[in-house]
């Protein structure tokens, strides 16, 4: 793609590109036009990705488009701004493919970044255990090196996507007999293998996202090791800073986007309630601006701090405090305002307005638990800001 | 203007925290809080050049603006000073601002030089009022007024170190200047940003304090800061202080640039600012327990300089009223 230099008007081009074809995917889309529907995200993905727009930031050498962070951060804006949703392969763009360019070998690199880039191969990441949520370095699945290659027994949780993978990149201990971090390893699993068990947990919303995950003597190649046998902690934590600059940037577009229809809601709502009540959510709203407000100060904070290649502090948990919490409040006023519609029958179609709002609304419950709880994200703001000490 | 460099204002920062480290004990037990103390360390404060750190914001030289003062403010707030520095820095760059050469605005270029010390009159209360005179800038169709009024009655508020009184006698018209609307409109709002870096650093000095006690006092046979209930209300108070300057830089930035949404980004920082720091004065004491109730612990000088600005800030409008600010303007 000649894609253009300057950022305005890459701005433009990439407005104009993703307006024309998300409306055409949209019109040839069979299906629900539910942007929920995991079907639909998966389409839109391999389309985007079929167009060239993957690996955004990677070398062209690996089939990437080798843009600067400015101009990604200006798709991932755009992306999110033409309310088209987000992939099912998140992990396999925003943390393999990184990954395996800065710790993978040139086999891997071969083997692996292609089916990332054009979304044939669908990752998910294989972490958290039914012990070891926060917990994560205490985690016990057990890779036994057997000469050629490592056998893995062992019991993931949490896996979003796990239905739908094809592979898994998976954190198991290799090494029982060091201290619980420096025992990991990291492994590339094939999920298309005997051995593997995947059961999906239905969520609190309904539907099914994440999954279990078992495996039972499941073999893994020796090449499928990233790094060396022990690195597997290190490589975790690189691996979940590659994002930084642009992660939040969807869901601050979003979170701006619903705060607009709020204040639609408030505007037209308001006029039926009490004046009180009405000058009441005016005001949460208000405080629900700042909160947006001072989102997109941090998010222009961390896209600016990784370009001059700082390397990441816990500002990371900062914005996922602020973002996941201030999501809560603006969903729960959301929700407020629309009187008793809780009490109605949901219209189940996929497409009413109110039903998209209330799976939002619970799914922000999710938001202070997944990637980090907000205790554990204060624990390492308390602990790497102020150098407090670590609990008992 | 040309960015200045993080290590320009870091420059600036350290000479703050040199110029007072050796001076806090004193300020403390109040030998500035009287006419000669605040007179004397007021002199040196504008020795050190501060008051005219905006100066260049005007011209098209490189040189510090709201942004890199607010950094200095914070630095300066963080030893409770007695003294209008805020004023000091807002009324120099006014001048520039409006083009007045100092001798035009005697009274004010003596008391910018440091030769004579002046209380402040906000509102109906002169503030800083150990000194003999206090000053009164008012504006009205495109005049500044700068008139100089006596305090009577001097004594102290919630802050015990500023001395506070009621004006006496009629005011005397020192100067009466030429002055567009935006300018002073810019005057205020940066006047504002500078109060608000000021309470931002009494609120991390204090934040300091209880951060260091969590990590020190010990029961239970632990430090009470490996407590969840203790270190994640202090990780809440790190994050409001950090994302409230963050917010205040911003409102800087657009005060020294195009003036975009400038009240409204200025009203969001106001918000921030207020809200962390009362939750940092509050906090602040309760982390230090029975120890924090004491005169002893310093950190009740924090809180209560804490509420002496809030309650400046507030007289003009409370959370509500920014609140509602923010809804018509969003």
């Amino acid at each position: 793609m000649g894609l253009p230099e300057d950022p305005q008007k890459f701005r433009a081009y990439v407005r104009n590109w993703l307006e024309r074809n998300y409306a055409s995917f949209l019109e040839s889309w069979d299906g629900p036009r539910d942007a929920r529907n995991l079907d639909l995200r998966r389409a839109w993905e391999d389309r985007l990705c079929a167009h060239g727009w993957s690996g955004l930031g990677w070398p062209r050498e690996f089939g990437g488009q080798a843009l600067d962070l400015a101009r990604q951060a200006i798709f991932h804006e755009e992306h999110a701004l033409c309310g088209a949703p987000l992939g099912v392969n998140l992990v396999g763009h925003g943390i393999l493919g990184p990954t395996l360019l800065h710790f993978g070998s040139a086999a891997q690199k071969q083997r692996f970044l292609t089916g990332i880039l054009n979304n044939q191969v669908v990752w998910c990441q294989g972490y958290s255990e039914p012990a070891s949520g926060s917990d994560l370095a205490s985690l016990r699945s057990r890779a036994r090196n057997v000469g050629n290659g490592w056998v893995l027994n062992g019991h993931k949780i949490w896996t979003s996507f796990a239905d739908r993978a094809d592979w898994c990149f998976v954190l198991a201990r290799s090494n029982p007999d060091v201290a619980p971090h420096k025992g990991l390893s990291f492994f590339l699993v094939d999920m298309r293998q005997p051995g593997v068990r995947v059961a999906p947990i239905r969520q609190l919303t309904g539907e099914h996202e994440f999954c279990e995950v078992f495996f039972e003597d499941v073999s893994i190649d020796a090449d499928c090791l990233v790094g060396e046998p022990g690195d597997g902690w290190r490589i975790a934590m690189a691996a979940a800073s590659f994002e930084r600059g642009t992660y939040f940037l969807p869901r601050l577009v979003r979170f701006r986007q619903e705060l607009q229809a709020v204040r639609k809601d408030i505007e037209a709502a308001g006029r039926h309630v009490a004046t009180a009540t009405a000058h009441g959510w005016k005001m949460r709203w208000a405080r629900l601006a700042v909160d947006s407000h001072v989102l997109r100060l941090k998010a222009d904070q961390a896209l600016a701090a990784a370009r001059s290649g700082t390397p990441p502090g816990p500002e990371g948990s900062t914005t996922k405090l602020l973002w996941s919490e201030a999501h809560q409040r603006l969903l729960e006023l959301s929700i407020e305002i629309r009187g008793d519609g809780l009490l109605r029958p949901r219209s189940g179609s996929g497409t009413d307005d109110f039903d998209l709002l209330q799976h939002t609304w619970l799914w922000t419950r999710a938001e202070t638990i997944l990637a980090g709880t907000s205790e554990i994200q204060r624990n390492i703001v308390a602990e790497r800001m102020l150098g407090l000490p670590k609990g008992a | 203007m040309e960015a200045l460099s993080d290590t320009d204002t870091r420059l600036l920062v350290d000479s703050a925290d040199r110029f007072f480290a050796d001076k806090h004990g004193a300020i403390l037990r109040g030998d500035y809080s009287d006419m000669q103390g605040s007179g004397a360390l007021w002199s040196e404060c504008a020795a050190m050049g501060w008051l005219q750190i905006c100066e260049s914001v005007t011209d098209s030289e490189p040189g510090f603006g709201t942004l890199e003062a607010a950094a200095l403010m914070e630095a300066i707030g963080a030893y409770l000073p007695p003294l209008p520095l805020a004023h000091g820095v807002a009324i120099a760059t006014l001048l520039v601002d409006i083009r007045i050469p100092a001798h035009e605005a005697r009274p004010l270029a003596s008391w910018l030089q440091g030769q004579s010390s002046m209380g402040m009159v906000e509102d109906d209360t002169v503030l800083y009022a150990a000194a003999e005179q206090a000053l009164r800038l008012s504006w009205a169709d495109n005049i500044l007024l700068v008139e100089q009024v006596t305090p009577s009655r001097v004594g102290y508020g919630v802050d015990p170190l500023i001395a506070v009184a009621a004006e006496a006698g009629e005011p005397r018209r020192v100067a009466t200047l030429p002055c567009e609307q935006p300018m002073w409109r810019r005057y205020r709002a940066r006047l504002r940003c500078l109060l608000l870096a000021e309470a931002l650093g009494a609120a991390g000095a204090a934040l300091n304090l209880a951060v260091q006690y969590a990590k020190e006092r010990e029961q239970f046979g632990r430090p009470i800061g490996a407590n969840q209930a203790i270190k994640h209300a202090l990780a809440d108070n790190r994050m409001a202080l950090d994302d409230a300057r963050l917010a205040l830089h911003d409102a800087c930035a657009a005060i020294d640039g195009s003036g975009e949404a400038m009240a409204n980004r200025l009203a969001m920082a106001e918000l921030l600012v207020q809200e962390a720091t009362h939750a940092i004065a509050a906090q602040s004491i309760q982390a230090h327990g029975a120890t924090g109730f004491t005169w002893e612990c310093p950190v009740h000088f924090y809180f209560k300089r804490i509420k002496h600005i809030g309650a400046r800030l507030r007289r003009n409008r409370d959370a509500v009223a920014i609140l509602e600010q923010i809804w018509e303007a969003c």
